[in-house]
């Protein structure tokens, strides 16, 4: 991205390793941590976020602040957490501008969920149309969520995280991130069921 | 176990990260509970579907908005780059012992030359050794100052310096 030419032996480095090269002045070094990260990085700003424009304005953000405060990381805590940390953080800050703006997505407190609902307008007849629309109503359901919920299911579901890297990330105790986790997924469960993109868990056997 | 409780464990549960006591308990209920077998099994169809949504891949221009956003970051960071350095020589302990020491060595030197008497209205400064090389009767001839008028002879061996003209010292009074 930086420049061109062969990363030879930088794609074995580690991600400290990497950023230590980066500080050193080596830029071809933060590109392979671009290339590592970036797509990670933008299906969790953009799950979150629910618009790909903004999610890549946060993701080349969240890259930015690293190039700048790579001097200032230390081992602590792994690379790609303290990665997630800030673009968790910046997305998080859209979130409010752009509800301050009048951005808002479907509403996500209680109420408005119990009356919002996603225009249903399935049947399409080809299967491709099909599953553009499930993914749609889908990430509307993630966007429905409470912030907090919202993004650690993404980090645990969609991002494939564990229980304690999450903590880590979002800043709360291992605990806290369960009950996250479990009141998100089953509020999620309940939207999509009543979306009739989950089976129905109220059919009996 | 409630139904209340089994949903509460649940996702804990699918992950595989309940203890051993309460998994027993959570197995026991869902055998007599088929509607939290059920919403067990759609949390499990749930995570799936999310871990297999389609990727989102970056745009054309992201490189490009990317590539241009931190060659400005590195344009801005040259501007501050000499400061940078200089702190940067700061930060090396040896550097900053030997910075200390010169520190010191500097200040014992200055303090054995620094006037007894404070500085505030004038400076006096005894030139003693330099006066008694000249005879009496010609001091006040041979007295000659070099740039600053304020420097005044007061007595055949001293001379008053006025605050602004202190930085001078004995160095602008010239024979």
């Amino acid at each position: 991205m930086l420049m061109a030419g062969p990363n030879g032996g930088r794609l074995d480095r580690s991600d400290e390793e990497l950023l230590q090269d980066t500080v050193g002045g080596d830029l071809r070094a933060f590109d392979v941590i671009v290339r590592r990260y970036r797509d990670r990085l933008l299906n969790f700003v953009f799950r979150f976020l629910g618009d790909r424009t903004a999610a890549e304005d946060v993701v080349q953000e969240t890259f930015l602040r690293v190039f700048r405060k790579s001097g200032e990381y230390h081992a602590s805590a792994r690379f790609s957490t303290w990665l997630f940390t800030i673009a968790g953080n910046l997305a998080k800050s859209e979130l409010r501008r752009r509800k301050r703006g009048r951005f808002t997505s479907l509403g996500w407190n209680e109420e408005a969920e119990q009356h919002i609902e996603i225009p249903d307008d399935r049947p399409r007849p080809d299967a491709f149309a099909e599953t553009e629309i499930a993914t749609e109503a889908i990430q509307k359901a993630i966007e429905s969520l409470p912030p907090n919920h919202r993004q650690v299911v993404i980090l645990s579901d969609i991002q494939g995280m564990a229980y304690e890297e999450i903590a880590q990330i979002v800043g709360c105790p291992v605990g806290t991130v369960k009950s996250r986790i479990n009141r998100g997924r089953l509020r999620l469960q309940n939207k999509l069921e009543r979306l009739g993109y989950l089976p129905d868990s109220m059919e009996a056997e | 176990m409630t139904c209340k409780t089994c949903r509460k464990w649940m996702s804990e549960f699918l992950d595989g990260s309940l203890d051993v006591w309460r998994k027993r308990d959570f197995d026991e209920h869902l055998k007599g509970c088929p509607a939290c077998r059920n919403q067990l099994h759609t949390m499990q169809v749930l995570q799936k579907t999310l871990a297999h949504l389609p990727p989102i891949r970056p745009s054309s221009h992201f490189h490009f908005a990317l590539r241009a956003r931190l060659t400005e970051e590195l344009g801005r960071g040259k501007r501050f780059r000499s400061g940078f350095r200089l702190w940067g020589l700061y930060r090396r302990p040896i550097l900053v012992a030997a910075s200390l020491a010169l520190l010191i060595v500097s200040s014992i030197r200055l303090s054995r030359h620094e006037p007894t008497e404070p500085m505030r209205t004038s400076e006096r400064i005894v030139t003693h050794y330099i006066l008694e090389r000249i005879s009496p009767s010609d001091r006040s001839a041979s007295i000659s100052l070099n740039s600053d008028s304020n420097v005044q002879c007061a007595t055949p061996d001293t001379v008053f310096v006025p605050d602004q003209t202190v930085s001078g010292r004995i160095r602008t009074v010239s024979f």
